[in-house]
């Protein structure tokens, strides 16, 4: 059955041309060389096998298969899409991107709390603070926040008090302001 | 669509309509005969318990498919986990499904293992294209992948069936005349 140096041609050949029913030339040959009507027989005759063995119903009880789909309560809502109607790839998608959605969410959230206090510390920004006037004749003064909103240091001092450097802690005094009152 | 509307008499006969198709491509997706069972029981129960979700009759069949290759991917995920431990004669004995025994003896086993041995892919489509006759720019479309893969797929789907055939099996040509 294997003789024909055309048999390759067999192994992807359309139905029609296995069946000598086009015009072709593959077709012509088939009905002329006996190797070829054989191969040919018998891959349509496979083809008719698969179909036979794909058309067999099974042994699916369909009414079981009612009777068991209405004892189950669950019913989806309405508009809503079933899960297994979505591809099992497009689950995975959209899972990861939950996920995803979820890490950036929360990452946004630690951002923004970043620059906040911590809880239970009771924080006023400087500009919101009401603006200090301290009357001192023949004083310089130097009001020096500290990290405790209930505690400001006023610095009374003279230009020429002592030759000592004031530190002022990180940031420049918060002198009286003329706005005040 | 009455089944979309509740009516259960019609739910009924939809099922029973669909059971044959289910079957059909569960077993092409499977491979295997007790699994398609299994997959299509489920579809079949998927489907009674989620009318809402049912399309319009048009777009049933591509709906339904889609929904029966869906599960059996799932299934593949399990089976693949479960495969791990499994001993290799099981899954050969558990493969033999009643089509062989009802449908011609040794002859269609022999059919089964062959159109099994194949991937999952070149088996939906030589069925879908070669034994149904669905041309392949629609099968393209319900597979969702290009036309040119439909028939690279169907062209390997055929080689390596008939190269087996061929060479393993010449006596099919004497069995059918």
């Amino acid at each position: 059955m294997s003789r024909c140096a055309r048999l390759a041609e067999l192994l992807t050949a359309e139905p029609d041309e296995l069946a000598a029913r086009t015009g072709s030339d593959l077709a012509r040959h088939i009905r002329e060389c006996p190797h070829c009507t054989t191969a040919a027989r018998a891959m349509l005759a496979a083809n008719d096998g698969f179909r036979e063995v794909l058309e067999f119903p099974g042994r699916v009880d369909v009414d079981a298969v009612l009777r068991k789909a209405h004892t189950a309560t669950t019913r989806s809502r309405p508009g809503r899409r079933a899960w297994f109607t979505v591809p099992a790839p497009a689950r995975v998608v959209a899972a990861t991107s939950l996920v995803a959605a979820f890490a950036v969410a929360v990452a946004l959230k630690m951002h923004n709390q970043a620059d906040k206090p911590l809880p239970n510390k009771q924080w006023t920004p400087l500009a919101e603070e009401q603006p200090v006037l301290v009357d001192a004749p023949g004083y310089n003064v130097a009001v020096i926040p500290t990290t405790n909103p209930d505690i400001t240091i006023f610095w009374f001092f003279k230009e020429n008090d002592d030759e000592q450097d004031v530190d002022l802690r990180g940031g420049p005094p918060a002198v009286g302001t003329d706005d005040a009152g | 669509m009455r089944a979309r509307e509740g009516d259960d008499a019609a739910l009924a006969e939809l099922a029973k309509t669909s059971a044959r198709f289910v079957r059909r491509w569960a077993l092409v997706q499977m491979g295997d005969a007790s699994e398609a069972d299994d997959l299509t029981q489920d579809v079949l129960i998927r489907m009674i318990q989620n009318t809402d979700a049912l399309p319009d009759p048009t777009r049933f069949a591509p709906w339904l498919y889609r929904v029966t290759r869906n599960a059996a991917t799932d299934r593949f995920r399990r089976r693949a986990r479960w495969r791990a431990d499994a001993d290799p004669d099981d899954l050969v004995s558990a493969s033999a499904g009643p089509e062989a025994d009802a449908a011609g003896g040794e002859l269609m086993r022999l059919l089964h293992g062959l159109f099994r041995d194949l991937p999952r892919r070149q088996r939906e489509v030589f069925d879908l294209v070669e034994l149904q006759g669905i041309p392949a720019n629609d099968v393209a479309v319900l597979l969702r992948i290009r036309p040119a893969s439909v028939r690279a797929n169907l062209f390997k789907a055929r080689r390596n069936l008939r190269r087996r055939i061929l060479s393993d099996h010449p006596e099919l040509a004497e069995e059918r005349p």
